[in-house]
C-alpha cells in the first residue's frame, strides 16, 4: 500500500499556496528537503551553470514505492500529512505535496528511486510536466533527481535569473546551511568540475562548523551548548493561523512544553554590516524570522553598535505545534504560538552565554567576516551570499535600535584627526610562519658556530621555549589579574597579564561599570538622585514635549524629579547622583532624541538600557583623564566584575588583548 | 640683548610662570616664556591666551632687548645651576646663550615678534589684601564646576563693593559664598563685579602664597579681562562670559533647625562611615535626634557602616541623604572648632557654617541632598 495519498481539496485548500519554484535554489531546496524528510544520510548535490543546465541531487533515504512515485508529481500528493489536524503539528519539511509537480511542470525531470520494500526501482521522465516514460530499473536504495534545463518552458521566468555566479551563491549558501543543520548526514555539492562543499559525518556541530568555515571563524564564535526554557501551559498565546484556529486542541495539552537552543554567534567584536550572516533554523527547517532577528539584536543591544549586525547560527527546537510553518508558500516563515516566550527565551540566552564566555577581542578588531576563511573554510562558505538572509535584509523593519549616542567622553585633545595616532596594535606582517608540510623544506643556514666552547649563550634571537607560553586566555575573567603599567594619551590604560598586553580605553570600561551599576539600582528601584540647587529649565520642542511624555516616568524612575512648566518647557529639580550638573541638560536631550527615533517599537526594556547607557556615558571618566596607578587597578578589578566587560553600552569594545602568542609571532620568536 | 641675573631669583619668577604656559604644543611660541630686558630689571611673560602672567627680577642689563625661550627647558635648566649668577645672551637666530661658572648652554629660541602682547592694564579700581583673596578662593574653589554648561560656569562670582568682597561658587548641587568683613576687604574706589576662571584662581593662590605679609593686589578691569598686580607681578585673565546663578535665591532666608557639632569629630566620622558609600555618589544618610547626629552608609557591594556624633540639636527626628564628600569638602577648609548645619527638610537645601567666636567673616556653604 502506497504512502503517498491525494489530500482532499478541504486539507489543500488550507494550506498557504504560491509559488514553489523562483529560481535554481528554490528547486535545490524542495529537493534537498525532499531527501532530509526521506531520511538521507548521505546527500550529494550537482549542479551546472549555477543550477539552469542541471541539477541532480541523490540521496540514499527510504526511496519510494512505485505508485508512490507517480502519485508524487499530481498536486497534494504527499506521504506527510492526512488530515487538517496533523497542519497543526508539521513534524518534516516538507507537507504541501507540491514541490515536485511545481518543478516537474518548468523542467526537464528525471526520478530514479527504489524503496527498500522493492527489489527493483522505478525510473520516471517527465517533461514539462507530461509523462514522458516510466519503467522499471536496476537501481540502488534511495532516490535520484534530476532536473535539466529549468524554466527552457517559461521563457519569461528565465529571463529573470540572476548571473550564474548569484544563483550558485544562491545555492551554495542553502546547501552550507543545512549542512550545519546536520551534522551526522554527509553533504556534497559540487558545480561542474569543481567541489564548493564536502563534509563528512561528525559528532557535533562544533566539528561541522569547523569544516565548513575553518579554525578562525570558530575562533570568533561562541557556542550555545544546549539550553532549554519550559513554557508552562497553558500559556497566553495565539493561534497559528486563523486557517486553522477552529481545530485548536487546547484542553488536552501537556503540562510543559520545552524550547531547545542550540547553536553558535559571534563575539561582540565580529560586526557584519548586514544580516547575511544569521541563520536560523526551527526544527531543522531554515527560516527568516523578524521575532528571532529581533530577539538576536537585543540580546547583541548594548554590546554592539545599533547599525552592526552579528554573526550567528541558531538552531531551535521545539514542539511540532508550538510553530506553525503554514504561513508562507516557500515555507521559509513561521508563526510561533508564544512568540513573546521564544523572543525573550532567545534573546536571553544568547545575552547569558555572552556574558558567562566573556570573550575578549583580539588585535585586530577590524571587522574581520567569518567568510574569509582562508584556512579550512570551505569554497561554498565563502560564497558570500545568502538568500534567506538577503531576503530578510531586503525587508527588514526600519531599524528600532537607538543610533549611537553621538557624545562619548568628549573628542580627543589632538589638534586634527589626521594627526590621531592609529590605536590598532597590528603586527607588521612578517614572512608567513605557517607549518606546512607540503612546503619545500627550511633551508637552514647554520650561524657561524663556535666550536669547541665550554659556555652556550642563550641565543637572544632563538625562538622562545615553549613552554615559556602561557596558555590563552581568552576570557576577560584575567583582567582583574592585570598590572595597568600607565596611559597612552591618557586615555588608554596599558596593562600586562600573564598573557600578554592589553589596552583598556578607560571612558567606556567606566561606563561599562557604571552602566550596570545604575542598571542594578535601576532594577532594585534604589535610584539615588542629587537635587539641584536652581531647577534647570528646559525647553523643549513640540516633537520633544511628545516623547518627553512618553518617557517621563522611566525618567523619573531613573533619577530624574522633572516637572511640567509652562508651554513646552520642564524644570527639571533632581538628577540622577554622579551626573555633574554641568551635563544634565545635555543628558535629558539625548535620551529624548533616542526616545524618538524609536516612537514605534521600543521595548521598555531598550528604553530604561537606553536612559541607563546615557547616564552611565556621562559619569564616567572621560578621556584626556590622567588616571593614578590606584585608580586605574580599581578600574580594571571593577570592569572584571562587570557581567560583559568586552563592550560599552553603546557597543564599542573595551578591551584589547594582544597575547604573547601574536606578540611572539610578530617578533618571529615562534 | 644680554643680561645677568641672580640664578635664584630667575628660578623664583620663571617658576610662576609654568602653570601658565601651555602644555599642549598647539602654538609652539605659547611654549616659549617671553625675556625682555630693560634698564635694571627683566620681565618675564607666560602665557596660553586665557591667561598671562608677568614677572621681574633685578638684572644687570648689558644690553637691552627681547627673545623667547622654551619655559619649561629654560627652568629644568637653571634650577640645577648652582646658586650665584648667570649671563644670558640672546644671539641672532634667537637662540640664547646661558653662562654660569663653568657651564655654557645655548638653547633654542624664537623670535618675539611672534609672541602675543598682552593687554594694557587700565586704572586700578581696588586694592585687595592678596590674603584675603586667597583665604575666599580656597574657601570657595573646590564647589567650582568641573564644566561649563548653561546653567554652571568654572570659575566664580567675586564682588568687590564698599561693604566688603564677596566670593561666590557653585556647581549646581553646591554653593559656596564667603563675605569677607570690610576691615579685610582693602578699599573699594568702584563697585565690580566679576566671574574669575577657576584656572586664574589656582595662580592668584601661588602669587599669594609667594607675597609678603600685607600685601595688596592693585585690582582692575577692562571689557574682557581682570587684572591683578601684586608686587612687580600681573596675573590678568580673560573673563568667564555667561551669566551666574542667581545665589541670593539659593542662600536660604530661614532654617528652621540647627544643629551644632564638633567639626573635627564630624568630619571624622564621614570620612570613616563615607568608606562603605557607593563610590561614585558618595551618598550617606544623615539622622539629626536629639543630642546627636548619626550618619549611615551601605553599598551593596561593601557592606555598611554607621557611626554618631554628639550634638546640640533640639529639632525634630529628620533623615536626609548627602553627598559625603559635599561635605568634607567643607570642613576640611574650616578652621574653626564647631560647625552649625541647619537644616528644614528632606528636600531643601542643607547649609553648613562655621560656628563659634573665632567667625569674623560670613561663611556660608549650602548643599542639596540627595534621595538615597
Ligand atoms: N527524495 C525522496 N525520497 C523519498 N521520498 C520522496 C523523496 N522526494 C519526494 N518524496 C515523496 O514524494 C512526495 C511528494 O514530494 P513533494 O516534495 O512534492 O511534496 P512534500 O514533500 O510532501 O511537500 P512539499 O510540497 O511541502 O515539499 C513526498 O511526500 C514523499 O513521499
Ligand atoms: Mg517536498
Amino acid at each position: 500500500m502506497g504512502r503517498i495519498r491525494i489530500l482532499p481539496d478541504q486539507v489543500a485548500n488550507k494550506i498557504a499556496a504560491g509559488e514553489v519554484v523562483e529560481r535554481p535554489a528554490s528547486v535545490v531546496k524542495e529537493l534537498l528537503e525532499n531527501s532530509l524528510d526521506a531520511g538521507s544520510t548521505d546527500l550529494r548535490i550537482e549542479v551546472e551553470s549555477g543550477g539552469r543546465r542541471l541539477i541532480r541531487i541523490v540521496d540514499d533515504g527510504c526511496g519510494m514505492l512505485r505508485d508512490d512515485a507517480l502519485l508524487a508529481f499530481e498536486r497534494h500528493a504527499t506521504s506527510k500529512l492526512r488530515d487538517v489536524k496533523d497542519l497543526l503539528s508539521i513534524a518534516t519539511l516538507g507537507f504541501r505535496g507540491e514541490a515536485l509537480p511545481s518543478i516537474a511542470s518548468v523542467s526537464r525531470l528525471l526520478l530514479e528511486t527504489r524503496s527498500e520494500e522493492e527489489t527493483t526501482g522505478t525510473s520516471i521522465e517527465i517533461a514539462g510536466g507530461k509523462m514522458l516514460r516510466c519503467e522499471e530499473a536496476a537501481l540502488g536504495r534511495g532516490t535520484a533527481i534530476t532536473v535539466r534545463d529549468l524554466f527552457y518552458n517559461v521563457p519569461a521566468r528565465k529571463k529573470f535569473l540572476r548571473t550564474e555566479q548569484t544563483e550558485l551563491a544562491h545555492i551554495a549558501s542553502l546547501v552550507t546551511h543545512y549542512s550545519l543543520a546536520h551534522p551526522a548526514k554527509t553533504f556534497q555539492l559540487t558545480s561542474g568540475p569543481s567541489e564548493l562543499l564536502r563534509v563528512t559525518p561528525v559528532g557535533s556541530r562544533e566539528e561541522r562548523v569547523y569544516q565548513v568555515f575553518g579554525s578562525q571563524v570558530l575562533e570568533d564564535l561562541v557556542e550555545i551548548g544546549e539550553r532549554q526554557r519550559d513554557l508552562r501551559m497553558p500559556a497566553p498565546g495565539v493561534p497559528p493561523s486563523e486557517a486553522i484556529s477552529e481545530y485548536l486542541r487546547e484542553p488536552e495539552e501537556p503540562e510543559a512544553r520545552t524550547f531547545r537552543l542550540n547553536g553558535f554567534f559571534s563575539r561582540p567584536q565580529v560586526q557584519k554590516g548586514n544580516r547575511n550572516s544569521i541563520y536560523i533554523f526551527v526544527n531543522g527547517r531554515l527560516i527568516r524570522d523578524r521575532l528571532l532577528l529581533h530577539a538576536l539584536s537585543s540580546a547583541y543591544h548594548n554590546l554592539i553598535p545599533p547599525s552592526a549586525f552579528p554573526f550567528a547560527l541558531l538552531f531551535l527546537e521545539c514542539d511540532a505545534e508550538e510553530v506553525d510553518v503554514n504561513v508562507h508558500p516557500s515555507k521559509t516563515e513561521v508563526r510561533f504560538r508564544h512568540g513573546s516566550f521564544v523572543h525573550d527565551f532567545v534573546r536571553d540566552t544568547i545575552r547569558e552565554r555572552l556574558m558567562e564566555s566573556r570573550p575578549a577581542p583580539t588585535f585586530p578588531v577590524s571587522p574581520r567576516s567569518p567568510q574569509h576563511a582562508p584556512e579550512a573554510g570551505q569554497a561554498a562558505a565563502q560564497l558570500p551570499y545568502s538568500e534567506f538572509s538577503q531576503m530578510v535584509a531586503d525587508q527588514a523593519p526600519p531599524e528600532t535600535l537607538p543610533v549611537g549616542l553621538s557624545e562619548h567622553g568628549g573628542e580627543f585633545n589632538v589638534p586634527s584627526e589626521a594627526a590621531l595616532p592609529e590605536f590598532t596594535l597590528r603586527a607588521v606582517p612578517g614572512p608567513d610562519l605557517r607549518l606546512d608540510f607540503s612546503a619545500p623544506p627550511i633551508e637552514v643556514t647554520p650561524g657561524p658556530q663556535p666550536s669547541g666552547k665550554l659556555m652556550r649563550h642563550a641565543d637572544p634571537h632563538g625562538s622562545f621555549p615553549p613552554d615559556a607560553l602561557p596558555p590563552p586566555d581568552l576570557s576577560l575573567s584575567v583582567l582583574s589579574a592585570l598590572r595597568p603599567l600607565g596611559q597612552i594619551h591618557e586615555s588608554f590604560i596599558v596593562a600586562a597579564g600573564r598573557d600578554g598586553l592589553w589596552i583598556v580605553d578607560q571612558h567606556v570600561a567606566h561606563e561599562r561599570i557604571l552602566f550596570e551599576l545604575v542598571l542594578k539600582q535601576r532594577a532594585r528601584g534604589s535610584v539615588e538622585m542629587q537635587r539641584l540647587l536652581l531647577p534647570l529649565v528646559l525647553q523643549l520642542t513640540a516633537e520633544q514635549q511628545i516623547d518627553y511624555a512618553r518617557i517621563a516616568d522611566e525618567l523619573h524612575a531613573s533619577g530624574f524629579e522633572t516637572e511640567p512648566f509652562g508651554q513646552r518647557t520642564i524644570a527639571i529639580k533632581a538628577a540622577p547622583a554622579a551626573l555633574p550638573a554641568s551635563d544634565i541638560e545635555r543628558i535629558l536631550f539625548e535620551i529624548l532624541e533616542t526616545a524618538e527615533g524609536e516612537t514605534r517599537g521600543v521595548s521598555l526594556d531598550d528604553l530604561r538600557r537606553n536612559v541607563c547607557a546615557s547616564i552611565a556615558c556621562h559619569a564616567a571618566i572621560k578621556i584626556n583623564t590622567k588616571l593614578d596607578p590606584g585608580k586605574m587597578e580599581w578600574l580594571l578589578r571593577a570592569l572584571a566584575q562587570t557581567d560583559c566587560p568586552m563592550s560599552c553600552p553603546h557597543g564599542r569594545p573595551i578591551a584589547m588583548h594582544y597575547s604573547t602568542r601574536e606578540i611572539l609571532k610578530a617578533f618571529h620568536r615562534i | 640683548m644680554e643680561f645677568t641675573v641672580s640664578k635664584a631669583e630667575l628660578v623664583r619668577e620663571l617658576s610662576l610662570s609654568q602653570g601658565v604656559v601651555e602644555k599642549k604644543t598647539t602654538i609652539p611660541i605659547l611654549s616659549n616664556v617671553l625675556m625682555e630686558a630693560n634698564g635694571d630689571r627683566i620681565t618675564l611673560t607666560a602665557t596660553d591666551l586665557e591667561l598671562g602672567i608677568r614677572c621681574s627680577c633685578p638684572a644687570r642689563v648689558k644690553k637691552e632687548g627681547a627673545g623667547t625661550v622654551p619655559a619649561r627647558k629654560l627652568l629644568d635648566y637653571v634650577r640645577l645651576l648652582p646658586e650665584g649668577d648667570i649671563q644670558m645672551k640672546f644671539l641672532e637666530n634667537h637662540w640664547a646663550s646661558i653662562t654660569s661658572g663653568r657651564s655654557r648652554t645655548r638653547i633654542a629660541g624664537m623670535s618675539r615678534e611672534s609672541y602675543p602682547e598682552l593687554p594694557p592694564t587700565p586704572p586700578v579700581v581696588a586694592q585687595v589684601p592678596v590674603k584675603t583673596l586667597a583665604s575666599m578662593i580656597a574657601r570657595t574653589g573646590f564647589a567650582i564646576s568641573m564644566e561649563e554648561s548653561r546653567f554652571t560656569l568654572s570659575g566664580a562670582l567675586l564682588l568687590l563693593r564698599p561693604e566688603g568682597l564677596t566670593m561666590v561658587a557653585t556647581d549646581g548641587h553646591r554653593l559656596a559664598y564667603v563675605q569677607a568683613p570690610p576691615a579685610e576687604s582693602g578699599t573699594v574706589d568702584q563697585p565690580f563685579r566679576a566671574l574669575i576662571p577657576k584656572k586664574a584662581m589656582g595662580e592668584l593662590t601661588k602669587l599669594a602664597d609667594d607675597a609678603g605679609e600685607g600685601a595688596v593686589a592693585l585690582f582692575s578691569g577692562d571689557d574682557n579681562h581682570l587684572f591683578f598686580q601684586v608686587g612687580h607681578r600681573l596675573l590678568l585673565t580673560r573673563k568667564l562670559a555667561g551669566n551666574f546663578p542667581d545665589y541670593e535665591r539659593v542662600l536660604p532666608k530661614d532654617h528652621t533647625h540647627v544643629a551644632t557639632l564638633d567639626k573635627a569629630e564630624i568630619r571624622s566620622a564621614i570620612e570613616r562611615v563615607a568608606q562603605f558609600a557607593d563610590e561614585r555618589s558618595r551618598a550617606i544618610r544623615v539622622q539629626f535626634v536629639s543630642g546627636e547626629v548619626r550618619i549611615f552608609s551601605s553599598s551593596v557591594e561593601m557592606g555598611e557602616s554607621e557611626e554618631s556624633v554628639p550634638a546640640e540639636y533640639t529639632g525634630p527626628d529628620l533623615e536626609i541623604g548627602f553627598n559625603a564628600q559635599y561635605l568634607l569638602d567643607f570642613l576640611r577648609v574650616i578652621s574653626q572648632d564647631r560647625v552649625a548645619f541647619q537644616l528644614k527638610d528632606q528636600k531643601s537645601a542643607g547649609e553648613l557654617r562655621p560656628a563659634g567666636d573665632s567667625v569674623t567673616d560670613e561663611y556660608r556653604y549650602v548643599v542639596m541632598p540627595m534621595r538615597i
